[in-house]
């Protein structure tokens, strides 16, 4: 019961959260939103009990992306004005997101979901995934690849970026 | 057996260590030498990558828990490969007069291909994801490479947000086949969406339910992968300065080629190892969801190519309809059908690299691009006029050539398998087609060339055009040995069943 | 806390709100800030949905908290590609924006509105 009212509090939250992030003119407000968003979702992590992936929440999405979203709308200044001036409602565009929202909310309740979560590992489950994404015959390739991914970004982002 | 698994990843390793050869070779260099220097290293790494491929053998091997390393890997990887190849000498020339970075640009190729390589190979949801985002990634940053040009950038900043909201569909699908499986892997969530459907009599999932889902996985990946330049031709209004158009042709070529192939292998993979075949799923996969896809794709490619007046836009539509043609292999899903697939796909590489190529050495000379920029092309560049004929009637299927080969099997097959309506659209489209192919070969062979300026064709050019005329041709003719290859390779997926 | 009182579908359904309001922030926004945010939500809720979905499905849970760990990685490289781009775009010209407020008819479109 105290999970349910937790669950609600915390979903209904980032859920206003969202919306505020993609109605409010004023685009630093956005960015605000965007976190409170991110860490209502990080609270509901830790009611998944999944407390690493509640800090990963934190420090990738609200330190990490809102942030560095954040510090461009400042240094941008002209592109967050253009931005507030430029915040629309788009009738179609609703009409499709709600209607898939309630495909998906459908589709939801019909396929045949786990009632009771699994039993915590007693190994621990961050254990298990540290060891997974170093081993062979885990994720060892996806977990390199990134690497490989982040080296492009930041070389590329730094071709993007040099005045020239 | 961890190195030797490390030992099949060796194309996708000489591509990385080329990249990091270059950047570490930019940071000593200046650009004249990297201008030199860079292509030679991209060159030497893309022939190593596929020189390695033929010392791999034939076993079909499972590599670091997320690849398969199998006869039709191999295929698709040297049909990339091949493709890099030429692209890098073809780029050769452009590249040095049109960008201050070339080292980084080559990096990027590579980067590029690698990312092509691993989606080709992918037998992990997460992986394939994965590798699908450095493939988007790098390309991204080679559309606004040229950062000279502001239209380069535009392009690259639709090529992101198109992208990226691709991933994030792709992604959600994959999301739910995790949750209904517990695993990411393809063969392993065929096992346990086979367990959700067989265990008890009444079925467990209504497929129908799952149909979103398989809609998400499929749009996500056609559109980022399989036709490439799809984010580019959106018609905006009064906006001629759409991405691809503003792309530099070696760009255009790489971004229309190797994703292309890429996306299709991935979908192959995707559709024999992942769906289970006795499911109703694997149907509702197959016909409505790709055969829309391939019609829609057909369809809107022939219709829309016949307004367009700028030829690289023109051929980004052929090449959306060439797509929904090879997506029809997918929907057959027989060993016939995939080998016919394979066949189709490279006939398109040979044919796309061709035309690309003539369209990148006109474009040095009038870069806009128009169709009528070609008029009386036989007098004025008469290799380049007669290339670009043989590609064109090759990407129509005249007898000869190799597209023609590509789609006479795909036909066959689909009017074997009783799919009449599927065959009348397709050959309605390659009608349509007939269209806008018919005004470039007219404005290069009967228009006259009064006014207009001889076009010269460097090596480089030569080189690739002659070996694309050669390959079209050869193929088309004694298609026999290769007809083998793509067997052997579709093999993979029908031998233990 | 031995039981999860929360059912996996009440997750589920959070995360497909999540996303759709991301397809929506998408769809409709011109400003390509706004663009990059909106899709910074929807990974979020695809992450929301693959932890809640190992909690539920996995034993170990390490193919779901991996995935999620390579959504995050995308998701952090396509917001900063973004603002690379938009940094890019906007040094010899003053304001940027996304333009595709119709759905699916027209392209994002990058223009510029008066000169500084």
């Amino acid at each position: 019961m105290f999970e349910q009212i937790v669950f609600l509090v915390f979903a209904v939250f980032a859920l206003v959260a969202a919306i505020k992030v993609v109605t409010t003119p004023r685009i630093s407000h956005a960015v605000l939103w965007l976190m409170s968003c991110f860490f209502g979702v990080a609270v509901l992590y830790l009611l998944l009990d999944s407390p690493f992936m509640a800090g990963i929440q934190l420090l990738i999405y609200t330190g990490g992306v809102a942030v560095l979203i954040g510090v461009a709308s400042v240094v941008l200044r002209g592109a967050a004005r253009e931005a507030q001036r430029r915040v629309t409602h788009s009738w179609p565009a609703s009409i499709v997101a709600l209607s898939l929202f309630l495909l998906m909310a459908w589709m939801t309740l019909e396929l045949p979901l786990p009632e009771a979560p699994q039993a915590a590992n007693p190994e621990g489950s961050l254990a298990l995934l540290g060891a997974a994404l170093v081993d062979p015959a885990g994720y060892l390739l996806p977990f390199e690849l990134i690497g490989v991914l982040l080296l492009v970004l930041l070389v590329g982002a730094l071709y993007l970026g040099k005045e020239r | 057996m961890l190195i030797s698994d490390y030992l099949y990843l060796a194309p996708v390793l000489s591509l990385l260590a080329g990249a990091l050869l270059i950047l570490l070779l930019d940071l000593l260099a200046d650009r004249e030498q990297m201008g030199r220097w860079g292509w030679k290293a991209a060159l030497a790494s893309g022939l190593l990558a596929l020189g390695s491929t033929f010392l791999l053998g034939d076993a079909p091997v499972r590599v670091l828990n997320v690849l398969a390393y199998d006869v039709f890997t191999a295929y698709v990887w040297r049909l990339l490969l091949g493709a890099l190849v030429l692209l890098i000498l073809l780029g050769e020339s452009y590249v040095r007069s049109h960008t201050d970075e070339p080292g980084l640009f080559y990096a990027l190729l590579m980067f590029f291909a690698a990312g092509a390589l691993l989606v080709a190979a992918s037998t992990n949801t997460m992986m394939l994801l994965l590798a699908v985002e450095l493939l988007s990634i790098a390309g991204t940053l080679l559309v606004g490479f040229l950062h000279a040009d502001r239209r380069a950038t535009q392009g690259a900043i639709r090529c992101l947000v198109y992208g990226s909201a691709m991933t994030a569909v792709m992604a959600l699908g994959f999301s739910w086949f995790y949750g209904l499986t517990g695993t990411t892997d393809y063969a392993l969530t065929s096992e346990a969406l086979s367990g959700l459907w067989g265990s008890s009599p009444a079925p467990v999932i209504r497929p129908i339910a799952l149909v979103p889902v398989l809609a998400f996985v499929l749009v996500g990946l056609v559109v980022k992968t399989g036709s490439a330049p799809f984010h580019h031709w959106l018609p905006g209004a009064s906006d001629v300065s759409g991405g691809f158009v503003g792309a530099s042709a070696p760009v255009a070529a790489s971004l229309a080629i190797l994703p292309k192939v890429a996306g299709f292998a991935a979908l192959v993979r995707l559709t024999l190892v992942m769906l289970p075949e006795a499911l109703d799923l694997h149907i509702v996969w197959r016909w409505p969801l790709v055969g829309i896809l391939a019609v829609a794709a057909m369809l809107w490619g022939s219709l829309l190519g016949l307004r367009q007046h700028n030829i690289k836009r023109l051929m980004a539509f052929s090449g959306i309809a060439q797509l929904g043609y090879v997506l029809i292999g997918v929907v057959l899903a027989t060993e016939a059908g995939l080998s016919a697939l394979l066949v189709a796909l490279t006939a398109y590489v040979l044919a796309e690299m061709g035309t690309f190529t003539a369209i990148a050495v006109v474009s040095q000379k009038m870069p806009l691009d128009l169709v009528s920029d070609y008029r009386g092309l036989y007098r004025r560049a008469p290799l380049l006029a007669l290339g670009l004929l043989l590609f064109i009637l090759s990407l129509f299927g005249m007898p000869g050539t190799a597209g023609f080969i590509g789609k006479l099997w795909l036909f066959t097959e689909t009017f074997r398998a009783g799919y009449i309506g599927l065959l009348i659209l397709a050959a309605l489209s390659s009608v349509i087609s007939l269209g806008y192919y018919g005004r470039v070969v007219r404005a290069g062979f009967m228009d006259s060339d009064a006014g207009m300026a001889p076009v010269p064709v460097p090596a480089a050019a030569s080189v690739v055009l002659i070996a694309m005329m050669v390959g079209v041709l050869v193929l088309g003719i004694f298609p026999n040995t290769w007809l083998r290859w793509a067997q052997a390779a579709a093999q993979v997926f029908f031998a233990s069943g | 806390m031995p039981i999860a009182s929360v059912p996996l579908s009440w997750y589920l359904i959070l995360g497909a709100a999540l996303f759709w309001v991301g397809l929506y922030g998408l769809l409709a926004s011109r400003a390509l800030i706004r663009t990059l945010m909106s899709i910074a939500l929807m990974l979020n809720a695809v992450v929301l949905n693959l932890v809640a979905f190992a909690r539920f499905v996995e034993p170990a849970r390490t193919a779901g908290k991996t995935f999620a760990l390579i959504v995050y990685a995308i998701a952090a490289a396509q917001a900063a590609l973004g603002l690379a781009l938009l940094i890019a775009v906007r040094r010899p010209h003053s304001t940027v924006a996304v333009e595709g407020t119709d759905v699916l008819n027209r392209a994002p479109r990058v223009v510029d509105e008066g000169k500084r």
